[in-house]
């Protein structure tokens, strides 16, 4: 010990209440911090989510009127054929707007009649046509049809519209009248809007919905899975085990860094230019859309495997080299089973990643209007985000809605896909 | 323990027969620059526990690890000078490392099972080297291992549970019964009590010498009074150079260089 004590310590710890106080005060300030961040963050959400939903919520309820239509013989199937062909051929349209115009026996002037006929939706005459063509027996009897109400009707319904006769109102006071007659007949009602799920996209708003873009969907993130999958795990693994330490491998690792972090339009340009112009691989396609979203998470996935990978302590590497297991088996046999929660966390992200991107299937034809629901992975076709992106252009009032009502249903798979993450890591999840 | 006996082959004759199974000449072993480990000459008996002591980063691991190649794994490791294992060199052209390290069994400082059942923690090496022809024979061949390392009364009611949920000291006697399921020559120890309490460390020492009978043991030890314990012959090293070898009450009593003196007694380490 030395004799003469540097005089700091001589003095010794401050430890004075003011020195003490200011301590616990900083640190109190620092929680202050980090709890208005965080309640920063749940007010933006709280309001996004809050929005979306109000704004979605009435999407998923449709406004149908009873029509009670007269199938007359003479009109549908005058020869009495019961051929569902020549049934479908038949002027469902002027049946409709002769059961319209029968609602209102009084008989209405000309000019009003195309008023009457808008309250209606022009899908009208094609679920009519759909029921008598399947049940031909219908014929020469009058049916009661719920059908769907035209978008502004609907909306007047949903309180989005006021009518008015200024000549720039989506109803007019004329129109309003109808509808409110036959409201008070108790001939209006809302149901599930069950169109909403078994459509794909419409220039109508009551006749679109969100069937098309979830069946493509989930056709490009199936090839894009197929793809990632297999190439990611192999590279993770090659990369992380058996490559050299070497300059090239170095260059590789870097580049599949800066990949990651590429914007997302660039992988839509680069599969224009090659999958399409090159391969000419076929436009809209959840074929071509699925190789670009591959290409697109396929470094986020190699990074998520070659971490997990790094995670598996080497401890067991070593036990399985050490009772003679070859390179391969020991990558076989223990790192790779131990690292596949991990891969799998990653991957489903990468997708949940995909799942979400729009830019780069716009740059392959993925924007495109498509009316029917795509059966093969080279039929035209879209997906949710680029379905919400082309809805939200949309100028109807309908359409708003609906653009909502799709994020939501995006969300909602988000959402999925997420849990499936952590419930996996939660149960794969090893201490060593 | 009759049929364990019967088991173990005419090669696990139980008295040292004073056989040399490992000499090196001339080992040295290089990370990249830095020479870890110089000039290793040395000769281990058959049936014989020897222990490597030194203070830390004097090379006795480094030269452990040598014998089952197990440097190879390290990038930018370089090892110089011959090992032969039954006259023939381990660092020969025609040696493949997967297989020596079938015939040089490992255990390691921390008890490594793999998270799998305590069944197919043992049986793992006999599987991938195609020891057993079936399942009766399998089981055969995990009983005689877990015998053999003296876990089974504890593990045979337990076979299908994690080996991960056993105790320290279980978990490395089950890292021993899954080195000797394969049957190896010589049994490599890398500090393997350093990670466990007295008692365990005990029952470990008293296998090691259990294990003597059948298989050659080289162990690492940091403790002065395990070498003393368990070994016939030690090796003390100093900065990368083996300092002095010899049987060890020898080593202990004895020794030739004031360094092994310095380091037994205490001074330098």
């Amino acid at each position: 010990m030395n004799s003469a004590l540097p005089a700091a310590v001589a003095k010794g710890p401050d430890l004075s209440k003011a020195r003490i106080k200011r301590r616990y005060a900083t640190e109190a300030r620092f929680r202050l911090y980090g709890l208005g961040a965080i309640t920063f963050a749940i007010v933006f959400l709280v309001i996004l989510l809050g929005t979306i939903i109000s704004n979605g919520y009435s999407a998923f309820v449709a406004t149908t009127i009873a029509l009670d239509v007269n199938l007359d013989k003479a009109a549908i199937d005058p020869d009495g054929t019961k051929n569902p062909e020549t049934i479908a051929q038949a002027d469902f349209r002027g049946v409709v707007r002769t059961s319209i115009r029968s609602l209102f026996p009084e008989g209405t002037e000309r000019s009003q009649e195309r008023v009457l006929f808008g309250i209606f939706s022009e899908g009208a005459q094609y679920d009519v046509q759909k029921r008598v063509v399947n049940n031909p027996q219908l014929i020469g009897t009058t049916q009661r049809f719920w059908v769907k109400a035209a978008p502004d009707i609907d909306m007047l319904r949903k309180g989005y519209l006021v009518a008015a006769d200024d000549g720039t109102a989506r109803v007019n006071l004329t129109q309003e009248g109808f509808y409110k007659r036959l409201e008070k007949d108790g001939r209006v009602r809302t149901e599930f809007n069950t169109t909403f799920f078994t459509a794909a996209d419409s220039r109508e708003p009551e006749q679109a919905g969100v069937l098309g873009a979830m069946v493509g969907t989930f056709m490009t993130l199936g090839v894009c899975l197929l793809l990632v999958l297999p190439i990611g795990i192999a590279a993770a693994i090659y990369l992380e085990e058996f490559a050299p330490k070497n300059r090239w491998t170095d260059l590789i690792e870097v580049n599949i860094n800066n990949l990651a972090a590429v914007p997302s339009i660039v992988f839509g340009l680069l599969g224009l230019a090659v999958l399409l112009n090159w391969f000419g691989m076929p436009r809209s396609a959840p074929l071509a859309g699925g190789v670009v979203l591959a290409l697109l998470v396929l470094p986020t996935i190699i990074i998520a495997g070659r971490s997990a990978l790094k995670a598996v302590p080497p401890s067991i590497r070593e036990a399985a080299l050490g009772v003679g297991a070859s390179h391969l088996q020991t990558v076989g046999h223990h790192v790779l089973p131990l690292a596949m929660p991990g891969i799998l966390t990653g991957t489903i992200i990468g997708m949940a990643h995909a799942l979400g991107e729009s830019a780069p299937l716009l740059m392959i034809g993925m924007v495109a209007f498509v009316v029917d629901t795509p059966t093969s992975l080279t039929d035209a076709s879209t997906v949710l985000p680029v379905q919400i992106f082309l809805w939200a252009d949309a100028p109807e009032r309908a359409f708003v809605e609906r653009t909502s009502a799709a994020i939501m249903v995006l969300l909602v798979f988000l959402i999925l896909m997420n849990l499936v993450a952590i419930l996996l890591r939660r149960k794969f999840e090893r201490r060593w | 323990m009759a049929e364990i006996n019967v088991a173990l082959s005419a090669r696990d004759s139980s008295a040292p027969t004073g056989k040399i199974k490992l000499s090196a000449r001339n080992v040295g072993v290089f990370y990249g620059a830095a020479n870890a480990l110089r000039d290793v000459n040395m000769d281990f008996e058959e049936h014989q526990v020897i222990s490597l002591i030194g203070p830390s980063g004097c090379g006795k691991s480094t030269f452990l690890r040598c014998i089952n190649r197990m440097n190879d794994t390290i990038p930018g490791c370089r090892v110089v000078g011959s090992i032969n294992m039954d006259g023939t060199n381990i660092y020969g052209p025609d040696i493949d490392p997967v297989e020596l390290r079938a015939r040089v069994g490992m255990v390691f400082q921390k008890p490594n099972p793999f998270p799998k059942s305590i069944y197919d923690n043992v049986a793992y090496g006999p599987r991938i080297h195609g020891m057993a022809a079936g399942k009766a024979e399998l089981d055969e061949v995990v009983e005689w291992a877990l015998r053999s390392a003296g876990l089974w009364e504890e593990a045979k009611d337990r076979l299908q549970q994690p080996g991960t949920g056993l105790s320290g000291g279980q978990q490395q006697r089950l890292c021993i019964a899954r080195a000797i399921a394969v049957h190896p020559e010589v049994i490599l120890m890398d500090e393997p009590c350093s990670a466990l309490d007295p008692i365990a460390t005990a029952k470990i020492e008293e296998l090691i010498d259990e294990l003597r009978r059948s298989f050659t043991i080289i162990i690492v030890t940091h403790s002065m009074q395990q070498a003393a314990r368990v070994s016939q012959k030690t090796a003390f090293f100093h900065m990368g150079n083996l300092v002095e070898e010899g049987p060890t009450d020898v080593i202990f009593t004895k020794p030739h260089d004031p360094r092994t003196g310095a380091y037994i007694t205490g001074r330098i380490g």
